[in-house]
């Protein structure tokens, strides 16, 4: 069997995250050169695979380099995959995106901003206008408020509430990301959404106190 | 309420709130939440959080742009695939043409 660099295998583990039966199957038709079982398992993933960078990197462009280049490692380790399998595609390819997210980052140093809104958040603020524009106004200072508050986090709470709480990645394959044990995920995803609550409740009182 | 109960209560929240509870434990955790003022607030604010996570960030949707840019890599990184089959529609070649005449 061969094995990723930190010793996983993927393709059968029943993590209802796509890890099941199926996907198994998908990558076995990819390894024996079925174009059409690449595109699915692409499809699969591409929003997930590109949310979870968005979150984790400074721009829209960095994203998709980051999830293009990690699909493309994924897939060549699945080609050189041969026997049974332990963990999900997608936990796989989640790990690559947070790798290289977590590499893009170190090499740029760049401060601020690492949540950015989606791009269907800054066409719905130019489509606006008058009457809406100030409930958007305040939609948008809310949107920042949030955005700043998870930019003061520590990496892996951005990671898991960006994997748990936006990408709706299962638990188990949240923990082989993030390389814990399913209830020490849990507990992590407990402690970030608290830090979160912690820092918003800061930030909003800082603008009362003003 | 004592303080021992409501440290015991809000550990249960984060399991509560993914309502990933037995049923007579998430029921001990309302029976609280109704009677404690400070851990109603701690559930509430940790729901609200939640949820303005989900309104305010927005889901991510890769563009057709993306999808093709990525799906075009990924082909030419895997030479051992098979060419993609022909559009429906699209031109029959010349070589599968049957040479029947009726």
């Amino acid at each position: 069997m061969t094995s990723s660099p930190t010793g996983r295998t993927f393709g059968s583990g029943n993590s209802g995250g796509g890890g099941d039966a199926y996907e198994a199957r998908l990558i076995a038709r990819f390894r024996d050169g079925d174009p059409r079982a690449m595109e699915i398992l692409f499809d699969q993933y591409a929003d997930r695979a590109l949310g979870l960078a968005v979150r984790l990197t400074d721009t829209r462009e960095d994203a998709e380099e980051v999830a293009q280049e990690a699909f493309l490692r994924a897939f060549r380790f699945a080609r050189e995959l041969r026997g049974e399998t332990a963990v999900s595609f997608g936990a796989w390819l989640f790990a690559i995106v947070r790798s290289l997210a977590s590499d893009r980052r170190r090499q740029l140093r760049l401060p601020g901003v690492v949540f950015s809104l989606a791009a269907p958040d800054l066409e719905r603020v130019a489509a606006t206008d008058g009457a809406d524009l100030a409930e958007e106004a305040a939609r948008r200072a809310e949107r920042e408020d949030l955005l700043r508050a998870l930019d003061t986090l520590p990496e892996e709470y951005r990671t898991v509430l960006a994997l748990c709480d936006l990408e709706d990645v299962p638990h188990a394959d949240a923990a082989r990301v993030l390389g814990r044990s399913v209830a020490a995920t849990k507990s992590l995803l407990y402690r970030a959404r608290r830090a979160l609550r912690d820092r918003l409740a800061a930030l909003w009182k800082g603008e009362d106190d003003a | 309420m004592t303080a021992a109960s409501c440290a015991e209560i809000v550990a249960l929240l984060g399991p509560y709130e993914d309502d990933d509870l037995p049923t007579e434990v998430r029921r001990r955790v309302e029976g609280h939440l109704l009677a404690c003022r400070d851990c109603a607030w701690e559930a509430q604010t940790l729901r609200l959080t939640r949820e303005r996570l989900r309104e305010g960030i927005g889901e991510v949707v890769a563009s057709d742009a993306f999808r093709a840019r990525a799906l075009a890599r990924l082909h030419a990184d895997n030479p051992h695939l098979a060419p993609a089959p022909a559009e429906p529609g699209a031109a029959e070649p010349e070589q599968y043409r049957l040479p029947l005449k009726i």
